[in-house]
């Protein structure tokens, strides 16, 4: 074990202000919209020199807190549902083991090229499928939002609350009804297998809360962050039993995504439920650009296509690690402008209840 | 205004805990790596410092946006009251002594 302190690398002040910078932005998208940043963290370690399995585990090691931390925030606004959280987390817990097992297999058939065409077709597809979904929908909810309409259940979700299964049944606040705890087994396993994938499990979660149990969207982004707690704990403890947990580089990042994160959950207070799909769905598609760029790398790595010269392979690395970069700051902006907005329009408000005896409407 | 400062006295409170945690963590840097690549057991000492960082850093990162005044939309019943559905009904009991 003792070599493998050589893996934790010499930190300068350029790396230092990096990974708190990106923690920052991450952290601001997470507290919004449940998770996000992850993507961009690990490679970015990466690039440092940080082994892979190091910088999946450090990153690892800075979500559990962040999460925890900004559940707490929106719990305090009263969004979260920690029973669906805790509930999805624990088969949440069970999607990520199989997932890494399926990593593993993939590595040791294909190789490091193999698994990470794996990686990358698995955020092409399921982003791809998911993020035009959430998007599409987004503009439904904006549009009904202003005709006044209130936002409707899916059908799946009004068929999985009509199901009745005895002895499973449990009231779940954010739904407002009972619902069978089977069906959540499958969804957490989804989250957690997409977690150990791709290392952003919300992306599958956070929309399977809203449209198949019928969660709204504010109390679906704060929940996952209890299930990210659940798995970024386990996965951490699991791969510092391992000595695989680079503390210094968890604490500067979780010393800036904190302040992101405090930001991201603030910001929800003061948009509507679209706005969180509309911020999904524009970052899940922006790195499913990103990812897509890579695929044909990876596919000459393996033979399956005739390799792509020295110099392609360079850009197409650079362009698609620019794009997942703009995928956050494009987030961030998002949130930021609704925030701002938010408090500008908050703060007249307070000016005319301070200066009128008259109830406001 | 007495919340104020209120809210200032906790920002330097914990912001005074978390520089003293991140200047022990990084003054201690090869004890630091020696104890997180052990491994085993000691898998308890990232995990633990983990949560107490999130503590001290979490609470000061809470009262520093709340110091510059950017705060949580507050619920107004005046303003709520109006959006609720339609099918409330008016329970009054009527004490007549």
């Amino acid at each position: 074990m003792i070599e493998v302190t050589t893996n934790f690398v010499d930190l300068n002040w350029m790396n230092v202000m990096y990974l708190f910078f990106v923690g920052l932005v991450g952290g601001l998208v997470s507290g919004f919209i449940g998770s996000g940043g992850a993507f961009v963290l690990t490679p970015g370690m990466m690039s440092m020199g940080v082994p892979g399995l190091v910088a999946v585990a450090s990153n690892m090691c800075h979500k559990f807190p962040k999460a925890l931390v900004g559940a707490i925030k929106r719990a305090k606004f009263g969004q979260v549902d920690v029973k669906l959280g805790i509930v999805m987390g624990a088969s949440a817990e069970a999607g990520v083991l199989f997932g890494a097992h399926i990593q593993e297999y993939i590595k040791k058939t294909f190789g490091d090229a193999g698994s990470n065409l794996y990686v990358s077709m698995a955020f092409v597809v399921v982003l791809g499928i998911v993020g035009t979904y959430v998007l599409l929908d987004a503009m439904k909810t904006k549009n009904n939002d202003k005709l006044n309409k209130p936002e409707g259940t899916t059908k799946i979700a009004k068929w999985i609350q009509s199901i009745h299964i005895p002895g499973t049944m449990v009231y779940f606040r954010s739904l407002n009804a009972k619902i069978s705890v089977l069906f959540t087994i499958p969804l957490g396993f989804a989250t957690g297998m997409l977690a150990a994938t791709i290392a952003v499990g919300g992306f599958i979660g956070v929309p399977a809360m809203m449209y198949v149990l019928g969660a709204p969207a504010i109390m679906a982004s704060a929940t996952e962050l209890v299930i990210a707690f659940v798995m970024g704990l386990v996965g951490s403890f699991k791969y510092a039993m391992s000595g695989f947990v680079d503390i210094r580089l968890a604490m500067i990042i979780l010393a800036g995504s904190l302040f992101g994160v405090q930001l991201g959950a603030i910001g929800t207070t003061y948009v509507k439920d679209y706005m969180i799909k509309i911020v999904m769905g524009v970052i899940m598609l922006i790195v499913l650009v990103s990812r897509g760029l890579m695929v044909p790398v990876y596919l000459g790595q393996l033979g399956i296509i005739s390799p792509l010269s020295g110099a392609t392979v360079t850009t197409l690395k650079t362009v698609s690690f620019a794009i997942m970069v703009t995928a956050l700051v494009v987030g961030a902006g998002i949130i930021c402008t609704a925030l701002f907005k938010g408090l500008r329009a908050e703060r007249k408000t307070q000016k005319i209840v301070a200066t009128s005896s008259v109830a406001v409407k | 205004m007495p919340r104020k400062n209120k809210s200032l006295f906790k920002l330097l409170f914990y912001g005074a805990i978390t520089i003293t945690l991140y200047a022990g963590l990084f003054l201690n840097e090869p004890i630091v790596k020696s104890l997180c690549s052990r491994g085993g057991l000691y898998a308890l000492f990232p995990v633990a410092t983990a949560f107490i960082f999130s503590f001290a850093h979490g609470n000061f990162t809470n009262y520093f946006w709340q110091t510059l005044g950017i705060e949580a939309k507050k619920k107004r019943v005046e303003l709520t009251e109006h959006d609720r559905p339609v099918e409330r009904k008016e329970i009054r009991t009527q004490l007549r002594a």
